[in-house]
């Protein structure tokens, strides 16, 4: 952004530039953005007119669908609050500590980017169902993990890790050893500098990687259709009531629900924004 | 001026003038002092060598100057002052307490860094109190005494009324007296300076300056600060330290080190000095084999280094003993004129100021001998 | 640096490190639920694949429409990642090499495939396209099948792994300006010269970087494919899709050893991307890591 005191109505939409291919480029991009991204879409929210706002709001609320937003949105939060408290303390140690196997671990973090949601999905549950590698110790405590809602949760935590690692790491880095070593100067214990410099400092972006790794759990499919029971009113999550509506040939009932959790998405992203935006107002950086 | 204009004067964005007053000694932020002992400290980082053996007495009350190139180890020495990093051999002593052994949280040294840390998240205010806020129980004061406390260090450092800003909100300047009052907040034993103005702009710095030798007058702290800059080193501190490699050169007052350097670091290092390779033969001191009219005042025969600075350089007629040299350039400094001289066959350049009324004969080949000098054996 | 707790005496602590027992436990919780969470489930495909022997795990592989599955997830990769590619480059070069309004806007627009669900994406081309979607019933009149067909499988994918290259490129050629362009344009390059010669080489690790990613995503995406697919074996699986029907057809064995072909891929994956990050890093994102 350019930060010429001109005022808007004379700066130029473009300035102007010796390297050639901009309108190429620029063309391409927007024509193929349009077609690939923003037409579908806004067709799909197109598609919500032809419910009146009676059955909009009918759908909305039945009984099935708050289930199934519930379940999808509670589990991913407390997905991402466990990858929040977990996420923060890799980073930490991937950043500050030297350690054998380092670089290994932290290579490892990224799996949940890499690896087919599908695979992720059916090796969750082998490894949690009843009589699974876990799962056979965890049954005679009576904790069910496969087919039951704790199951869609350690799925999300599965795939949210990477989110809130690797938001994290750069901030770390970024953190001035001096500010710590100021604290101690000033008598503050080493759990003290954690909890009241350290801690505090890293608020805006564990919040950051806290929102990414909801958002993506919200609309987790593939890791969580295998893992959860995927039974009405119970475990089953919100996509999974959109490719529900989809086979019955219900497009209104998929279109409405998939409106609602775009709306989702958007405030969270909105929200990851005004994070950043609060955090670079208050400390000077995000 | 309504008083809503005075305050946010006072309170503006930028720069707040700071007024000079009187130094006198403020009972308030009086505190005990101590001296401080370093002995022979050696510290390496890896294998990398960065002190070698110091050794320093730092009297009560004194404000004292660690100069030096970058990579002298002066920072290094005020860390290890601090607690901050651990020698690999030797002590320092606060007083007659061995505050080796001693963390850094323990030390109750007032410490000022570089780019002042200050905590990003917290206010002014909060900043200043931390030091009390995370005190043992049984030692921190009360939210009443904390207050007060923030808020005479406020006026102290002439920051009344920023205490809810945030540092981010602040200016150089402003951040950097906020990271002082909080050093102060703790009641060091001693004050630990690094770089304190360091990151700020020439004019500031120099406001800062005196700013910081009345705060001194009136707190009474042992203060130790590190500059690379030699002009602030000798304008404010009691006695200077000068360092390079790892070691110290000399300690003494602004005085001892202009006019008495004791090595060819600190001739070199400190003041605008020229240098030339000399020979040492029966008492008598030779250039290329032409013996100059200069003492040898009893060093010894050998391969020397004749320095002297450029205003103790006076034209010289033709007779002998005079350094001869070409003159290579000439620059107007106000009052004088320096020189720039090729002399020997080793074509050395040496500096010299002359009148800005004096005459250089054209052929550019002039004879000057200087008023004041030092000769340094030269080994190898 | 050397360890300051190393020589330090046992009353001494480095004022910016936990004392050894945090550590200690810092690292081993980490390792833990990297462990549970992470390595686990990865090392149980592969156990679960070769559960019945290797004979078992190949004659699985041998399948007809395991085959075809693999068959089709490599070709559909083989579309939507140029196609991706393509798309990358024209919208970093548009995006950093000029200054225009809007642009933060545009950066949005085109991570937004990354905040929205995989079974949306599959949603909006059955939308456009399903039989009762907007465009359905043109295109059966004209006999052309997208959804429940191979190109329906193409587009969701291309949703899906749409920002990947493009979101490697921008910050990177934003940070390296446009003085290098700017000089070969004045020794009198071309455009497409230009690109070649000097943004490309400065560039190609990070180019590498996001078409390794866009291609694992590609061929793993599961939510967004299986909307479009109509799961027709033999036809529109996908590996993914197999998966999930060889599992629901309680093939146990079948199901994780396609599986551990992903997962394989998904460990390559690591092994080139970290291996870029440990010897191209600076020039992945511009400054030292």
């Amino acid at each position: 952004m350019t930060t010429l005191a001109i005022t808007p109505m004379a700066r130029p939409w473009r300035q102007p530039s010796v390297i050639p291919g901009f309108g190429l480029t620029f063309g391409f991009a927007m024509v193929y953005l349009s077609l690939i991204v923003l037409i579908p879409i806004a067709l799909l929210i197109l598609r919500t007119t032809q419910l009146s706002w009676q059955e909009y709001w009918a759908i909305a609320t039945s009984e099935r669908v708050v289930a199934a937003l519930r379940l999808s949105f509670g589990a991913a939060v407390i997905a991402a609050a466990v990858n929040t408290v977990f996420g923060t303390i890799i980073a930490w140690i991937l950043v500050r500590y030297e350690f054998p196997g380092k670089r290994l671990l932290d290579a490892i973090v990224d799996l949940p980017f890499a690896l087919p949601t599908a695979v992720a999905g059916i090796t969750l549950t082998a490894i949690f169902a009843k009589n699974g590698w876990v799962g056979q110790f965890l049954e005679p405590l009576g904790i069910k993990v496969a087919y039951s809602a704790l199951g869609v949760v350690i799925a999300l935590i599965f795939i949210g890790l990477p989110f809130v690692v690797r938001t994290l790491q750069p901030v770390i880095l970024e953190l001035e050893r001096e500010t710590e070593e100021a604290a101690a100067t000033l008598g503050a214990s080493r759990p003290q500098t954690i909890f009241r410099i350290v801690l505090p400092t890293l608020v805006p972006a564990m919040l950051t990687g806290f929102v990414l790794a909801l958002a993506r759990g919200v609309g987790e499919y593939g890791s969580v259709v295998f893992i959860a029971g995927n039974l009405p009113y119970r475990t089953e999550i919100a996509p999974l009531l959109i490719v529900i509506r989809l086979t019955e040939f219900d497009y209104n009932g998929a279109t409405a629900i998939a409106t609602i959790m775009l709306a989702i998405a958007f405030v969270m992203f909105l929200t990851i924004n005004l994070i950043q935006a609060w955090a670079r107002r208050r400390f000077g950086y995000v | 001026m309504t008083a809503l204009a005075q305050f946010r004067r006072d309170t503006d964005y930028t720069e707040t003038k700071i007024s000079l007053v009187a130094p006198f000694v403020d009972e308030r932020l009086r505190v005990k002092t101590m001296n401080v002992t370093v002995e022979n400290l050696v510290k390496a980082f890896g294998l990398v060598p960065a002190l070698h053996g110091v050794s320093l007495e730092i009297a009560s009350g004194e404000l004292i100057a660690l100069v030096g190139p970058s990579g002298s180890g002066k920072t290094t020495l005020l860390r290890l002052i601090a607690g901050l990093d651990f020698p690999n051999s030797g002590r320092v002593l606060f007083g007659n307490d061995d505050a080796s052994a001693k963390s850094v949280q323990d030390r109750n040294v007032g410490f000022v860094f570089q780019n002042y840390a200050l905590f990003r998240h917290m206010s002014v205010f909060e900043n200043i109190a931390f030091g009390l806020r995370v005190r043992d129980s049984g030692r921190r004061p009360s939210e009443a005494a904390i207050a007060e406390r923030v808020m005479t260090l406020l006026e102290l450092v002439q920051l009344n009324g920023l205490e809810k800003r945030f540092p981010g909100q602040l200016s150089g300047g402003q951040r950097q007296r906020v990271a002082f009052a909080r050093a102060l907040a703790i009641e060091p034993g001693v004050l630990l300076l690094d770089e304190p103005f360091g990151a700020l702009d020439a004019k500031v710095r120099k406001e800062l300056r005196r700013w910081l030798r009345e705060i001194h007058d009136r707190t009474g702290h042992t203060t130790v600060f590190v500059t690379h800059d030699q002009e602030e080193a000798l304008e404010l501190a009691d006695r200077v330290v000068v360092m390079s490699q790892g070691r110290i050169e000399q300690v003494g007052t602004a005085d001892d080190i202009f006019d008495n350097p004791a090595t060819p670091f600190v001739f070199d290092f400190i003041g605008d000095s020229s240098a030339l390779p000399v020979v040492i033969d029966k008492g008598s001191v030779s250039l290329d084999d032409r013996i100059l009219s200069i003492d040898a005042n009893g060093h010894a025969d050998g391969p020397a280094t004749l320095f002297f600075r450029p205003n103790h350089v006076h034209l010289a007629g033709q007779e002998s003993g005079a350094i001869v040299g070409t003159v290579r350039g000439s620059r107007r400094r106000g009052d004088i004129r320096r020189l720039e001289l090729e002399v020997g066959l080793a074509r050395r350049l040496c500096e010299i100021d002359l009148p800005a009324d004096a005459e250089v004969p054209k052929t550019g080949r002039i004879a000057v001998k200087p008023a004041k000098w030092r000769l340094f054996p030269r080994t190898a | 640096m050397s360890d300051p707790a190393l020589a330090a005496p046992r009353t001494w602590r480095s004022p910016t490190a936990e004392i050894r027992p945090v550590r200690a436990l810092l690292i081993g919780i980490a390792a833990v639920f990297i462990g549970v969470f992470l390595v686990f489930p990865l090392v149980a495909v592969f156990i679960e694949a070769l559960r019945n022997g290797v004979g078992a795990y190949f004659g699985a592989l041998g399948d007809a429409d395991t085959q075809h599955a693999i068959w089709l997830t490599l070709m559909v990769a083989a579309i939507a990642v140029p196609a991706n590619l393509v798309f990358g480059i024209a919208a970093a070069w548009a995006i950093s090499k000029y200054e225009f309004r809007g642009k933060a806007f545009l950066i949005t627009l085109i991570d937004l495939p990354f905040s929205v669900s995989p079974v949306i994406a599959g949603l909006i081309y059955v939308i456009m396209f399903g039989s009762h979607g907007y465009f359905g019933p043109w295109l059966n009149d004209h006999n052309i099948q997208i959804i429940f067909a191979v190109p329906g499988i193409v587009l969701a994918t291309i949703f899906v792994t749409f920002p990947f290259v493009a979101r490697e490129l921008i910050p990177l050629m934003d940070e390296q300006g446009t003085q290098e362009e700017e000089a070969a344009i004045s020794l009198g390059a071309s455009g497409w010269q230009t690109f070649r010669r000097v943004t490309l080489p400065n560039v190609k690790w990070a180019l590498m970087y996001g078409v390794l990613l866009c291609n694992a995503r590609a061929m793993g995406e599961f939510g967004a494919v299986a909307v479009v697919s109509g799961h027709i074996r033999g036809l529109t699986n996908t590996m993914p899709l197999h998966i999930e029907i060889l599992y629901n057809d309680y093939q146990w064995v079948a199901a994780f050893t396609v599986a551990s072909l992903l997962a394989l891929l998904a460990l390559v994956t690591l092994v080139v991307k970290s291996a870029l990050e440990w010897r191209f890093g600076h020039e992945l994102t511009g400054g030292p890591r």
